[in-house]
């Protein structure tokens, strides 16, 4: 398997950090809030282990959901508490919070915007910084419980092992908070450490 | 502890409301509890992917040789995922009619005394509660036809919601597991 030094581990977690930050401000902009973030962390861990380390609520998620395609293969996820998603789609409707009271085809619609935008700029420090291409499948809207968000970010991720960043975020006042998952396959991060090691020498 | 045995009785209709917290265990022991008691079973998963769910009925023991899956996750996330023998994948979780017509064409072909529905509070995400009840008391009709024992399941936070008082009256039992 795949071991990275101290110095990889630095920069993939810089380029998680620069990634959450910008989904953040992303998130930001599109909600009229402020979104704050805890440090990503990030784990070069087992499949099997991922589980453990996502958590994951104890009830109703939904999540926007893409797979990454390119030099890099993996999944990105938006994921929310079902209430807490209902009252992004709110927020980014201008509405009060408490007015979307479930995900039908419009409000799925405006997930699917908060996700790719997202999802969009948290792979904007990937593919700049590396100069890497990733490509995104469409935006999908899936749900389910919290404790098996780790089956649906692994579906059909074969290796047995991969690079996991997970950032939590809240919007305060507004009991709205989520997560930011990405997992990227461990044949793609042979690639990653070799564009790191040519962007910074 | 509550015994699903004695309270799940053949060619019953219960809606059974699991704690948030216990969701996992206890959705494997509704799995355990009809491998036990019924030959087959059609089991709609909306909550668990098909590969997942197998996967830790098996590593419980549970036999599932017998259990038709209809899951509403995998392909909503993946719809490249590939086929399975004993799993009729639906587009999405939230379609209610393609899920009726598939349920209509399983419970018709009357191969099955066991049925199990995870989650009506899954249901509840995407679809108004009206439509969600509708939906629900045409299924609950077309099980009583065929004298089929079955679950509906929904987590605790659901259980003032307008369809649970509403199907209360249809199903034989809203039992609150513990």
């Amino acid at each position: 398997m795949v071991e990275l030094d101290s110095f990889q581990k630095d920069a993939l977690k810089e380029i998680g950090s620069m990634g959450a930050g910008k989904a953040s401000a992303a998130l930001s902009d599109l909600v009229k809030r402020k979104v704050s973030l805890t440090t990503p962390e990030i784990s070069l861990a087992k499949t099997s282990e991922i589980a453990g380390l996502i958590g994951g609520s104890q009830q109703l998620v939904v999540g926007s959901y893409s797979a990454l395609e390119g030099d890099v293969s993996g999944r990105i996820l938006l994921a929310s508490p079902t209430k807490s998603a209902m009252y992004l789609v709110d927020l980014e409707a201008g509405k009060e919070l408490g007015t979307t009271t479930n995900v039908d085809e419009a409000a799925s619609e405006k997930l699917k915007i908060i996700g790719d935008t997202v999802s969009k700029c948290y792979l904007e420090s990937l593919t700049e910084f590396l100069q890497m291409n990733v490509t995104r499948s469409p935006e999908r809207i899936v749900s389910t419980f919290g404790e098996s968000l780790a089956d649906l970010i692994l579906l059909g991720i074969e290796e047995e092992y991969a690079l996991f960043v997970n950032t939590n975020f809240t919007i305060p006042d507004t009991e709205i908070q989520g997560k930011f998952i990405m997992l990227i396959a461990i044949d793609s991060i042979d690639k990653m450490i070799e564009a790191i090691k040519k962007q910074l020498g | 502890m509550v015994d699903l045995k004695e309270n799940i009785g053949e060619g019953q209709i219960v809606v059974l409301v699991i704690p948030n917290e216990k969701y996992t265990k206890k959705i494997v022991d509704v799995a355990r509890f009809f491998s036990e008691t019924t030959n087959s079973l059609c089991y709609v998963s909306l909550n668990k992917l098909y590969n997942s769910l197998t996967v830790a009925l098996t590593k419980e023991g549970i036999d599932h040789d017998n259990f038709l899956f209809m899951d509403g996750i995998t392909k909503s996330a993946n719809p490249q995922a590939e086929e399975a023998d004993n799993c009729m994948y639906l587009k999405s979780s939230s379609n209610l009619t393609e899920l009726s017509i598939l349920l209509d064409r399983v419970m018709q072909s009357g191969k099955f005394d066991g049925f199990l529905f995870d989650s009506l509070s899954t249901i509840l995400i995407y679809n108004q509660g009206e439509a969600v009840s509708k939906f629900t008391h045409d299924l609950i009709n077309k099980i009583r036809a065929h004298n089929t024992t079955a679950v509906f399941t929904a987590l605790e936070g659901d259980t003032k919601s307008d369809l649970l008082k509403e199907i209360s009256m249809f199903v034989d039992g809203i039992v609150h597991l513990d």
